[in-house]
């Protein structure tokens, strides 16, 4: 069984806003590796506080905009 | 794939193809000087790669490596404390305190090499199965 977490991001909208960029770019830009961004996108990894505030300074948006926070999913969780 | 769960596969290939070899070292020369010191030949010449490999462009490693290489050394260190402790838990159990034991060098030489060799898997296999879990 997987566990889901309770936190969905918009990343790959915000991607996709951003005039297609690419994971690599958004991983260069946020200090971070290609492979975080493809876990991030896929749900499997919940980041920093630090990671989230230079991923949303990236798309140049607030990290709300980018990471909502799943009350049902939270609650599903326990 | 992220480079740490690269080089975890590639840790645990050299683990497997370690085993195979000890394996082959002892139907030829049996336990001894000669296996023992084929383990050690086979576990430095596959771990030299690991040294020498050159970084590739970009970001090689972030807080979600970062974090993963902590729990997988920390997964690793468990296995030591545990083998420190079942080792000679298990040696007295089987001997008592007081028995006096003669027991070759190289004995110890390829206890401390197993040691190490179960390390390296407990870190690699750690560390593949963090990088496909769910945080």
């Amino acid at each position: 069984m997987t566990r889901k977490l309770p936190i969905r991001t918009n990343i790959r909208r915000l991607r996709f806003d951003a005039g297609e960029m690419t994971q690599e770019q958004l991983a260069q830009r946020a200090g971070a590796t290609r492979h975080t961004i493809m876990a991030l996108e896929a749900g499997k990894y919940a980041p920093s506080l630090l990671l989230a505030f230079r991923i949303a300074r990236a798309f140049g948006v607030g990290v709300e905009d980018v990471f909502v926070y799943d009350e049902a999913a939270a609650a599903e969780k326990g | 794939m992220s480079s740490g769960e690269r080089n975890a596969w590639f840790v645990l290939a050299v683990v497997g193809l370690t085993v195979a070899s000890y394996a082959v070292a002892m139907a030829v020369w049996g336990p001894g000087p000669g296996s023992t010191g084929a383990l050690y030949v086979i576990i430095l010449a596959g771990l030299l790669p690991l040294v020498q490999r050159s970084p590739r462009p970009g970001v090689a490693c972030d807080e979600r490596d970062g974090e993963i290489g902590r729990k997988a050394t920390l997964a690793a260190f468990a296995a030591v404390w545990l083998i420190l402790f079942l080792l000679p838990s298990t040696l007295v159990g089987a001997q008592g305190w007081r028995r006096v034991m003669a027991v070759p060098v190289w004995a110890v030489f390829q206890v401390q090499m197993w040691i190490v060799v179960l390390t390296a898997a407990v870190w690699a296999g750690a560390t593949i199965r963090l990088y496909r879990r769910v945080r």
